[in-house]
């Protein structure tokens, strides 16, 4: 237990270092207790601890000082005692933190707001724990490259070998760049875990992952504020968007599941665009460069982070840009040209050089080096990528959040000339405008990306304009003024309880479907056992292949060897040998499948396997009548073969 | 105190406590759920024939049996009590055991789960 109790606390002490000092000093450094309420420089922190970390951590590499405990923690002490230094020159007087009418909750709104955070961390708490240890398939394969940074002390290239027939022999070609991951969504796990000593088989992930969905959540929420600052009901909105996204479908994509699944990048991506957003909109309405400085800083650090939240936030921005020029012409260009200052700023002239710097010196994000753009432009290929059934868009968002999205849709669309909001709507049309565009129809735009990820992007900003439209209707208003619907008092209130009750019946039937209790723990635990087994059997001249199809967090069994992140080679799903576009080759399959075939035993031979882990139900008969195999290890769930060459 | 930094607090409580239920909860998993047993072979590329059982589960009476040939003959055998997280290794010879022979060690506990290894001598 005391083991346990110094765990924790080395772990919230690490938290502290890594995801909230360099954040949070650094705000201090700019605004100092200005321009930004208690709650919003705490949202913000997170965000920025984690841009903070990653940039701290590339330089680092560049200029080779390895990534160690001590290399780490007195980096981001220095930086954030920095900043604190600088806070202290600039803001000598340190006056109270600004207290805006905006963030003065009433004890009412107040309790709301716990009761809601209270139920989106126990919902998603519950869930997770039925989940651990991880299991899942991204997840593992993200903490391979967060523990390779950690053990080898430096940023490594994303390469994979795959297996290839050259001059009739089948071998593992040389290591190709892969694309499909991007350095941010790893290094603060490197960082993390180095310092607290958190094995990466642990709930550490899970946990990290927890705490910054839980601060998207928050992002949404400041951001709804700002968004209807000027409306008298803009804490009411602020509050059922953080209703609509925080406990409603809470088990759904991209929340609990996402976690679990360890989705990292459009984890922290909905954390990033809320709070790139609430910069570009603070400058926008109050004309400082200090915002379009934070506001640069989110957006680079997105394209740092996770290239498809980068994605749909560059085309949200673009669109948004073209819709205010489209139905606000005058102003928008009038803003615009308004800002003749601002290329002299000094502040953006460092933004510019240090962003310039940092691509073309410190490091350029492998998908821009792998040329991996020309494989999501251009026409659609893969079944997942081909767009998604209007249906099956409304399931993704959940039936109640798609309903009032589209109905305050409808509403910001209709109001958008008049209403004082107009710049909060265009940006929620361009931003769900640009989601259902993708997910629906990805041919139309030319962008081949799984259509399902993108979809899930979509809820925040449903949400925001969900809660809009449903303040809208059931506002309290003067007698004098109009209302929106022009029912009587106790039929508005009984109308309100009739559409509340509906949408948390929806939401909150869907989280209760998920919280049942599931074998994941025992099936993991046996491929975790058997992995140890081999990895301490194992020496360099071995190799192993793998199962994907039926071995229980297969992706897993790489961390135990950390050899190569295709190490073992495993059989994969079976459609994606069939479709034409995944796989080359069927060595990964056949030696699973039927070990005894002509295509089993050659593939064998040339690639010089010895070692195959397989479920002992679903893939053990094929092995036991072959006498070269021989069954070495056997739980209650997995066997293990070697083959006597 | 403003209420703004009252739900700051509170949600750091929250949080605190929903990550410690996290950790604690994998702990429990990995402490308290059956593991179950392992039957394996201590050197899986030679021809010894030492194997091991490993019990990640409750405290279980093994009964193991080394097989040989079609229909098989028993050559050992054995019982074997293996506590929770420990391991029990039988170190057998396979000196005499002619070439070109299966052995099968087969191990089963009192709720008839059963596990088998083999190795086909040279």
């Amino acid at each position: 237990m005391l083991e346990f109790i110094q765990s924790q606390i080395s772990f919230y002490l690490t938290i502290a270092l890594v995801l909230f000092a360099p954040g949070y000093f650094m705000l201090l450094a700019f605004f100092g207790k200005e321009k930004l309420s208690t709650l919003e420089r705490f949202v913000i922190t997170l965000g920025l601890s984690i841009l903070v970390t990653d940039f701290l951590m590339l330089t680092m590499s560049r200029v080779g000082i390895l990534y160690t405990r001590t290399s780490l923690i007195l980096i981001l002490l220095f930086f954030s005692a920095s900043c604190f230094a600088i806070y202290k020159k600039r803001f000598k007087k340190s006056p109270e933190t600004t207290k805006t009418s905006l963030f003065d909750f009433s004890f009412r709104q107040s309790s709301l707001i716990v009761l809601i955070l209270f139920l989106a961390i126990f919902l998603r708490s519950a869930y997770l724990q039925n989940n651990l240890p991880s299991s899942s398939t991204d997840l593992g394969h993200h903490m391979y490259w967060s523990k390779l940074f950690a053990k080898t002390g430096k940023i490594q290239n994303y390469t994979q070998s795959e297996i290839v027939l050259k001059n009739g022999t089948y071998q593992i070609d040389a290591p190709k760049p892969i694309s499909d991951f991007v350095i941010g969504e790893h290094l603060i796990f490197t960082a993390i875990s180095l310092i607290s000593g958190a094995s990466f088989i642990s709930a550490f992930p899970v946990s990290t992952l927890l705490l910054v969905n839980i601060f998207s959540l928050l992002a949404i929420f400041i951001l709804s504020l700002r968004l209807f600052k000027d409306s008298a009901q803009n804490k009411n909105i602020a509050i059922f968007g953080l209703l609509f996204c925080g406990t409603l479908f809470v088990i759904n994509p991209p929340q609990a599941k996402f976690i679990g699944g360890g989705v990292i990048g459009n984890i922290l991506g909905n954390l990033l665009i809320p709070l790139t957003f609430y910069f570009y909109l603070r400058f926008l309405k109050e004309k400082e460069s200090v915002f379009l400085f934070f506001a640069l800083l989110f957006s680079m650090g997105l394209f740092y982070t996770h290239h498809l939240s980068g994605l749909i936030f560059l085309l949200t921005f673009i669109g948004f840009t073209l819709l205010a020029l489209m139905f606000n012409f005058q102003e928008t260009k009038q803003i615009i040209f308004s800002q003749k200052k601002l290329p002299r700023s000094p502040l953006l002239l460092s933004f510019v050089v240090f962003a310039l710097a940092f691509v073309f010196i410190v490091y350029t994000p492998t998908y821009l080096t792998n040329s991996a753009v020309n494989t999501v432009v251009g026409t659609v290929k893969k079944v997942e990528h081909t767009g998604l059934s209007m249906f099956q868009f409304r399931n993704v968002l959940g039936e109640a959040r798609f309903a009032l999205g589209s109905f305050g849709l409808l509403l910001s669309f209709i109001l958008l000339r008049k209403s004082i909001h107009r710049y909060s709507f265009l940006l929620m049309l361009s931003w769900i405008s640009v989601i259902a565009l993708i997910s629906l129809v990805p041919d139309l735009v030319k962008l081949s990306i799984p259509s399902g990820r993108v979809a899930n992007y979509g809820i925040y900003p449903f949400a925001i304009i969900g809660a809009f439209a449903f303040v809208s209707v059931f506002r309290r208003v003067p007698s004098q003024s109009k209302l929106l619907l022009p029912l009587g008092q106790k039929l508005t209130l009984g109308a309100f309880l009739l559409i509340f009750v509906f949408i948390s019946l929806n939401g909150f039937s869907d989280n209760v479907t998920y919280l049942a209790k599931n074998d994941s723990a025992k099936r993991t635990i046996q491929t975790f056992n058997a992995s140890e087994y081999l990895a301490t059997r194992m020496d360099g001249s071995d190799s192993l292949a793998s199962d994907h199809v039926y071995l229980f967090a297969d992706s897993w069994v790489k961390l135990f060897f950390m050899r190569d992140y295709y190490f073992p080679s495993y059989r994969a799903n079976f459609e994606r040998y069939e479709n034409g576009i995944d796989k080359q080759e069927f060595c990964t399959r056949d030696m699973i499948s039927n070990p005894g075939g002509e295509l089993g035993k050659k593939c064998y031979s040339d690639l010089g396997t010895n070692f195959v882990m397989v479920d002992k139900i679903m893939d053990g008969a094929q092995f036991q009548k072959l006498d070269n195999f021989w069954q070495v290890y056997s739980n209650d769930k997995i066997n293990i073969y070697y083959r006597n060459k | 105190m403003s209420n703004e930094k009252k739900i700051i607090i509170l949600l750091a409580v929250f949080l605190v406590t929903g990550v410690s239920f996290l950790f604690y909860s994998e702990n429990k998993q990995l402490n308290s759920t059956d593991g179950g047993w392992a039957l394996y072979f201590e050197n899986p590329k030679s021809t010894d024939l030492t194997f091991v059982i490993e019990n990640r589960g409750k405290t279980k009476k093994i009964h193991w049996k080394e097989l040989s040939g079609n229909p098989a003959n028993t050559l050992r055998e054995g019982d074997v009590v293996v506590s929770s997280e420990q391991k029990s290794i039988i170190p057998l010879s396979g000196a005499d055991i002619s070439k070109g022979e299966k052995i099968t060690i087969e191990a089963s506990d009192q709720s008839d789960g059963k596990k088998e290894i083999h190795k086909l001598l040279y």
